[in-house]
């Protein structure tokens, strides 16, 4: 008869994927300690879960066939109610994506075009450590204001609440004609969108930096670098809601 | 910058077609239907771009559309009397994975394709799309609870599957 503690199926799961209560996470380590078939049980399955990244992660740098790019141009192009800018987003949609395959090989190969990348991650981490000394929070209007400021009417700080981020602070970087503004969750994990005027051309990039993603995305008027410790997935979510939130229109 | 809805539509749908065509090519085993899979979604996907009601939840909804095509497809070819080859499975897959790792890949491909549609769907939202549970739920519009358990389903059924000796090493090992 064992005196070990019961662990349902349902909870040695979720103790995997990190979705237990601390308490309850810190019982099941502390018993790991002990119980080496419980610590060969587990270590089984994070080998399977990792094993599915292993295989498939990087399936999503191939290059996505030119097919869906054309589909998706066919049909913007039958959406003929507004069609100068139609098509202006079909383009920048199949020239983003034509840019995600070539560059997503270059995750951890920085170059000079991602200068971009470097001003944006030092003007995060000026505004980080300014937010951690003030600990401020901001309105959407105040945001948008300074955004306008600096970067024109057309523009809005994008109300990322949906994704459970909230609003910190928008901060004005006049030396380079941009705007940082700083979300935080509930765990208080920072996301930050850097906005800058663009050099003229689209780009859709998903970077990896250690544990920081970065997702550029610019289009012929505005660039938006935006940054966060996150997920591939949870970054494209909350960059699709941001980049959607940006226009005043 | 964007002004409209269906701009951002057509943005966002362009960027999920990577995430989109890994999670299908996981999900079917096979590089080639998967690409037939994510061609018929992105044109159900456009067709029906007004059912979207919130933009940031677009990987989800390509992802049941994606879902229904598949079962849709899978019925078809069980009426049809059509079997899924694993030489199409091995072939695909050959391609993307270093030759040293090649049998043990084929051996967890194998593993993950004698489970259910359901199991893998949960396997490949948890442990490759980083879903958390509560995300999973309302994508598979199913309490957590049931998130919960058919995880550990699915899990364990893989690892059996993975511990039992495969064919192929039946097949090497009875080799003279």
């Amino acid at each position: 008869m064992s005196d070990r503690p019961q662990i349902s199926d349902e909870e040695l799961h979720a103790y995997i994927d990190g979705e237990l209560s601390p308490v309850r996470a810190a019982d099941i380590t502390a018993l790991c300690q002990y119980d080496r078939e419980l610590a060969l049980k587990i270590a089984a399955f994070q080998a399977d879960k990792a094993r599915l990244v292993e295989l498939y992660g990087s399936l999503a740098e191939r290059p996505v066939p030119a097919a869906w790019l054309h589909t998706i141009e066919r049909a913007q192009r039958r959406n003929t109610f507004r069609p100068s800018r139609q098509i202006m987003y079909a383009i920048a949609a199949s020239l983003a994506l034509l840019i995600v395959g070539a560059t997503t090989y270059r995750m951890v190969k920085p170059s000079d075009e991602d200068a971009t990348v470097a001003i944006a991650l030092a003007a995060r981490h000026d505004s980080l450590m300014m937010a951690d000394a003030t600990g401020t929070g901001a309105t959407l209007d105040a945001a948008t204001h300074t955004v306008r400021d600096v970067l024109g009417p057309a523009i809005k700080a994008p109300d990322l609440s949906k994704l459970g981020y909230t609003l910190m602070a928008a901060r004005a970087v006049p030396e380079r004609k941009a705007v940082t503004i700083d979300y935080r969750d509930g765990q208080n994990h920072a996301f930050t969108v850097y906005l800058s005027h663009s050099p003229g051309t689209e780009r859709f990039d998903m970077l990896r930096r250690g544990a920081t993603r970065i997702c550029i995305w610019q289009d012929e008027e505005l660039s938006a670098v935006m940054v966060g410790e996150m997920s591939a997935g949870e970054m494209l979510r909350l960059a699709t809601l941001a980049y959607a939130g940006l226009s005043a229109g | 910058m964007t002004a409209g809805r269906g701009d951002a539509f057509t943005v966002a749908l362009t960027a999920q077609l990577s995430g989109l065509r890994r999670y299908a090519t996981a999900l079917v085993g096979n590089g080639a239907a998967a690409d037939d899979l994510v061609q018929d979604c992105i044109e159900r996907a456009l067709k029906q771009a007004a059912k979207l009601e919130e933009l940031q939840r677009i990987g989800g909804w390509l992802r049941s559309i994606l879902h229904n095509l598949y079962i849709d497809d899978l019925r078809r070819r069980r009426r049809q009397g059509v079997k899924v080859d694993l030489a199409d499975v091995e072939n695909s897959f050959a391609v993307v994975t270093p030759a040293r790792d090649h049998a043990s890949v084929i051996d967890f491909e194998r593993a993950l394709a004698t489970l259910t549609f359901e199991h893998r769907q949960i396997l490949l939202l948890v442990g490759l799309e980083g879903l958390n549970y509560q995300e999973v739920a309302v994508e598979l519009k199913v309490p957590i609870g049931t998130v919960m358990s058919r995880l550990a389903r699915a899990r364990e059924r893989l690892r059996g599957e993975m511990e039992r000796p495969s064919q192929r090493t039946l097949d090497t090992d009875s080799r003279p």
